[in-house]
């Protein structure tokens, strides 16, 4: 049977255009690594206007007010201030993908230390800097409410007036839970706990925009998702869509973090209201302060199953920690009720989860989606349920994991599946057997497990999909049009390498054309791990059809049936008479002097197979399900708590490694980010300011905490993705924490169910184990 | 203070060829102090508003943080006399200006000062390391600083200077407080002096911190004894940084290891006795945004048995290399 990835057009079987020669599954350098590394690449903050003015956001110093009054006029008499904007210059109508709950500038309240309360514009930095301190808000404090336990208690003061400050409340449930447990021969139960955590991108939000005298403002930024933004910010500020063109600049990462972040909308505001370019640059404090981080959670699992491992009833109640507003809370909430059901499709699984209003700032995407709080929960309780049966805790994994082809109880097909052969690949690397057996002192050895999704239908309300414009030039340069974003993760260059196989040019014939919405087609963005996936789809069948197009053409000049044509690094020539021949920019070429200069163009989309969700969450919510397992190798310093990491063994289906070293620089970016929220990171509040607003004190691993990574990529071949590729980029962080976590349980016999896992939590366990062993001591 | 034309040419800076150097005219066209005579009379005449500038490391962060800079800031990168290294009798001196990195590059140092050395390495990071200088580190007088403990257990001296005159105040007495120190307004730190190692002496300086580079110590310490030929201790410094207002010896401990042995099976319970003991009489910590004052109290008490078994083990291996101080 021929491998999916390397199907052609059925009319043109055989010939082998494409997955056999080009690009496709060779590590060729990031096509932009260069550039980046000697600092060509320009970023947001590189775009410098003539006559700009600068921006300045004036934030809320209390975490929970009403606003009796603004003074502006001080701000506004000094010389070189342009313009002081408030709440009041701002839309009436609120905004928000789930909630409208948000406002540009805070109106009437401030509910977090750090709303955006005014702007101040001015000619020069400094300036703006100055005068923000002389913006005079008169704040009538209101009780701060730290946390969704607090916010919930009946009679707390209410952040956006609905009841006991619940945003959402979302119960699923599947077979019968309770009977299931009722006949359990085991069943365990544990609470667990996720912290605040900033994405730490090393580009700081910025943006810069120009308006025009018809007042269409052109916004230099750089996003996740640049087209599906333009329209959210267009609501926002209560424009018409075409008044705002959006131009993507080089991204210094993202994470969830640049899924429409308030800068940019901040600065087209500024723009809009001033009618001047305006520059607003994040300072890390500002970057910090009016970030979206991760969703908190509190998330309580019970698991019942057989004396064999089998899991029969699963039962998850989350309390997530929503912040000030809504953003993406509700769908992240859903996804952590439910997406690790494709993992392991537990027939009985019940699911309540309450997202909940409190004074911090407002909460969003970050790599993972919720799914990766409910992965720490779950992966850990699992170890629980393991060793409460006494069996190992991949075996009882491999007793409940998803099957190739198979359809889980919420709907999903699941298609290819490759978690038997990363749990066989790490389980080898990792010596798993031996050393969970026989360990040293202090030295542990864990494992975790995960699903994701491809792309996630319902994230984006219209549709799952995207497209591509390929135009060929005469002198057969490849342009390639999309408007899904390349946050640094390499998608330009994946694209760029599905373009040169299925047209059959050379890599360096390629170019990959900037987003601007002027000329980029419509894309919901980067997020879900969809952009290889759906988005390079979209982009082979827009260079199939170009492909098709041009040979058609070369066959009438070589009076050749385009069926005899092969086409490789630009050449196309007749295989059964290989001196007739031609190329790539001749006939294009060609065809340009014929038709008055026409280029040859072709556009392509690409729709996954999937259903959206109704409202019990019954669908199909991805195309392809990327499926990994790592294990993690610790040892726990007795005396200080230090866990020293020795190892992380890594294996991951994605389908089909599109360019593998690319795909090992991705997962070990997010084993290190994983790092980070296991052990070190989590944004703290004092009294509802953040106490930790640097990365003096805001810890991300350096490369000194990062052990060696050993990676393996498995290759499912999913025969819906392009060349059998599917998604990779989340799953790299989301088995790293309760790999770890399992890891020190099995050092040393500490069960830390609340990250970041420090060293003095992990001391005052170790303690805590000690007198609890002296007391059964002496009973004993 | 006087801001050049930036068309001026080098000769007309120096007073139009005349043969003249000005000395004072070519530090203000520099930006920047040239000489050491000269610096204290900026300092003089433009304090309290002034602030010097050596590595950047604190200030600069600082005046960021808090979006206001000191009105005038006093470079002195480009002063020579501020950079030096040498030995004074059984002492080792350096200048206030000697960047961190040079404790663990400069052959003199590493070898004259290695506690010095090792603290050195652990201070920020590389690039950090190469920009900040022993004087800042000792006038931010943060209670974590990497180098203040070190030269508290190596008696260590500071040298100040102002158009008043010179005076030296040993290091302890220096600290004051959280970011405040003896250094009056005008004054300028301008060297520091150390004991420089010495074959009888034992040192060992450890840390605890929540990753594994670029983080400020939730605890440290610095130990160093002086042995007499049958191995008893003559003469006892530990240090403490991070659990207190500023980084202090610990006296009560010194006063319990002088005339005690570092051989034999006791070290383990001597070394326990005395972490016990500088935890309760020398260490006051807070809870901060870090981690809590416990958790401080903790790490303090292992390192100082830590350091205290340390030295144990360099002592034994000193003896069995035959006195040769290979410890190291």
């Amino acid at each position: 049977m021929m491998s999916p990835g390397r199907e052609g057009p059925a009319n043109h079987e055989g010939v082998g255009w494409e997955g056999d020669r080009g690009p496709i599954g060779v590590s060729v350098p990031n096509i932009d690594a260069i550039d980046s590394v000697t600092g060509r690449a320009k970023y947001a903050g590189d775009v410098r206007l003539p006559g700009v003015v600068y921006a300045k956001v004036v934030r809320s110093p209390i975490p929970h007010a009403r606003i009796v009054g603004i003074n502006t006029s001080a701000a506004l008499e000094t010389g070189g201030v342009v313009a002081v904007l408030t709440g009041a210059d701002c839309p009436d109508r609120g905004y928000g993908p789930a909630i409208p709950d948000e406002h540009i500038l805070a109106k009437e309240k401030v509910r977090f230390a750090g709303d955006e309360v005014a702007i101040v514009v001015a000619v020069d930095e400094d300036t703006a800097e100055e005068a923000s301190d002389l913006v005079h808000v008169e704040y009538d404090p209101l009780p701060c409410l730290a946390d969704p336990a607090e916010a919930m208690e009946v009679g707390a003061c209410l952040v956006h007036g609905v009841e006991r400050n619940i945003a959402a409340r979302i119960e699923l449930a599947r077979g019968d839970t309770d009977e299931a447990l009722g006949h359990a021969y085991c069943i365990t139960e544990h609470e667990y706990r996720t912290p605040l955590v900033y994405h730490a991108y090393i580009e700081a939000n910025a943006a810069t925009a120009d308006i025009d005298a018809s007042g269409r403002i052109t916004l230099y930024t750089g996003m996740q998702d640049p087209v599906a933004a333009r329209r959210s910010f267009a609501a926002a500020l209560g424009i018409e869509e075409d008044l705002l063109r959006v131009v993507q600049m080089n991204v210094g990462g993202g994470f969830g973090g640049k899924l429409q972040p308030k800068a940019p909308l901040l600065c087209a505001f500024t723009a809009l209201r001033t009618g001047r370019a305006v520059r607003l640059v994040n300072t890390r404090r500002d970057d910090f302060l009016g970030s979206q981080p991760r969703v908190p959670m509190t998330i309580r699992v019970k698991l019942g199953g057989r004396k064999d491992g089998t899991i029969t009833a699963k039962q998850l109640t989350i309390i997530a920690d929503n912040g000030a507003y809504s953003r993406l809370g509700p769908g992240i909430l859903s996804t952590a009720l439910y997406r690790i059901d494709a993992l392991y499709p537990v027939p009985n699984v019940r699911a309540v989860g309450q997202l909940v209003y409190t004074n911090k700032m407002p909460t969003a995407a970050f790599r993972g989606f919720g799914n990766a709080q409910t992965h720490f929960a779950v992966e850990c309780e699992i170890d629980e349920f393991a060793e409460a049966l006494g069996l190992d805790p991949l075996e009882v994994r491999r007793k409940n994991f998803s099957a190739p082809g198979s359809v889980n109880p919420f709907g999903w097909q699941i298609g290819s599946c490759g978690v038997e052969d990363c749990v066989d690949r790490v389980a080898s690397a990792s010596r798993w057997t031996e050393k969970r057996a026989h360990k040293a002192s202090g030295r542990g050895i864990g494992a975790a497990c995960c699903v994701h999704v491809s792309g996630n239908r319902g994230a984006f309300r219209e549709f799952e999909g995207s497209s591509a414009m390929i135009r060929i030039d005469r002198n057969g340069t490849v342009f390639l049009f999309s408007g899904e974003a390349d946050v640094g993760q390499g998608a330009r260059t994946v694209f760029a390498q599905i373009v040169a196989e299925t047209v059959g040019v050379s890599l360096a014939k390629v170019r990959v054309v900037p987003i601007d919405t002027d000329t980029a087609p419509f894309a919901i963005g980067t997020y879900a791990s969809r952009v290889t996936y759906v988005g390079g789809n979209a982009v082979r069948d827009a260079a199939r059809k170009a492909r098709d197009s041009m040979l058609e053409l070369a066959a009438e000049e070589l009076d050749t049936p385009i069926e005899l044509l092969c086409v490789q690094e630009g050449r196309i020539w007749n295989r059964l008479a290989p001196e007739r021949e031609t190329s790539v920019a001749a006939v294009v070429m060609a065809n340009a002097f014929r038709t008055g200069g026409q280029s040859l163009t072709a556009t392509g989309h690409f729709r996954p197979d999937v259903e959206m969700p109704d409202e019990t969450k019954q669908g199909n919510i991805s195309g392809a399900y990327p499926f990994a397992a790592q294990v993690a190798e610790v040892e726990v310093d007795r005396e200080t708590g230090q866990i020293k990491l020795h190892g992380i063994y890594a294996a991951h289906d994605l389908g089909r490694a599109i360019n593998p070293v690319m795909s090992e620089g991705q997962i070990e970016g997010g084993i290190a980010q994983g790092i980070g929220w296991a052990l070190f990171e989590e944004l703290k509040h004092e009294d509802g300011h953040l106490a930790n607003d640097g990365f003096l004190d805001y810890l991300i691993p350096t490369v000194l905490d990062i052990p060696t990574i050993e990676i393996s990529l498995v290759e499912s071949n999913e025969p819906t993705g392009p060349f059998g590729a599917k998604a990779l980029g989340e799953p790299t962080l989301i088995p790293t924490a309760p790999a770890i976590a399992n890891a020190i349980y099995h050092a040393v016999g500490v069960r830390m169910r609340e990250l970041p896992i420090t060293s003095d939590k992990v001391l005052a366990s170790l303690r805590a184990l000690e007198r609890s062993d002296l007391v059964e001591g002496h009973v004993d | 203070l006087e801001a050049p034309h930036h068309s001026a040419t080098t000769a007309s800076l120096v007073g139009g060829g005349s043969g003249l150097v000005r000395p004072g005219a070519i530090s203000r066209a520099a930006h920047g102090v040239l000489f050491l005579d000269e610096a204290p009379e900026f300092m003089a005449e433009l304090c309290p508003e002034a602030a010097p500038i050596a590595g950047g490391t604190d200030l600069l962060p600082r005046i960021k943080r808090s979006g206001s800079a000191p009105r005038w800031v006093v470079d002195l990168r480009c002063v020579d006399d501020l950079k030096y290294e040498r030995s004074e009798g059984s002492r080792v001196a350096f200048g206030a200006l000697t960047s961190i990195s040079a404790f663990a590059r400069s052959p003199f140092l590493t070898r004259q000062s290695p506690l010095m050395a090792v603290a050195a390495g652990f201070l920020g990071s590389p690039q950090i390391r190469n920009l900040a200088t022993v004087g800042g580190n000792i006038c931010n007088a943060a209670p974590s600083a990497e180098m203040a403990t070190p030269l508290l257990v190596l008696d260590g001296e500071v040298v100040m200077r102002s158009v008043r005159g010179s005076r030296t105040m040993p290091i302890g007495e220096f600290f004051r407080g959280p970011g405040r120190t003896a250094l009056g307004p005008d004054e300028l730190v301008v060297g520091l002096s150390a004991d420089a190692v010495s074959p009888a002496t034992l040192t060992c300086y450890l840390r605890h911190t929540r990753r594994a580079a670029t983080d400020i110590a939730l605890a440290s310490t610095s130990l160093r004894v002086d042995l007499d030929a049958a191995g008893v201790i003559q003469k006892a410094r530990l240090a403490v940084g991070a659990v207190a207002p500023t980084p202090l010896r610990s006296l009560a401990a010194e006063e319990l290891l002088v005339g005690r042995e570092l051989t034999g099976g006791h070290v383990p319970r001597l070394a326990a006795e005395v972490a016990d003991l500088v935890v309760d009489r020398t260490c006051s910590p807070i809870t901060d945004v870090r981690c809590t004052a416990d958790y401080r109290s903790e790490m303090t008490r292992l390192l100082v048995r830590r350091a205290l078994e340390e030295l144990g083990r360099q002592h034994v291996a000193a003896g069995s290399a035959g006195g040769d101080d290979e410890s190291r």
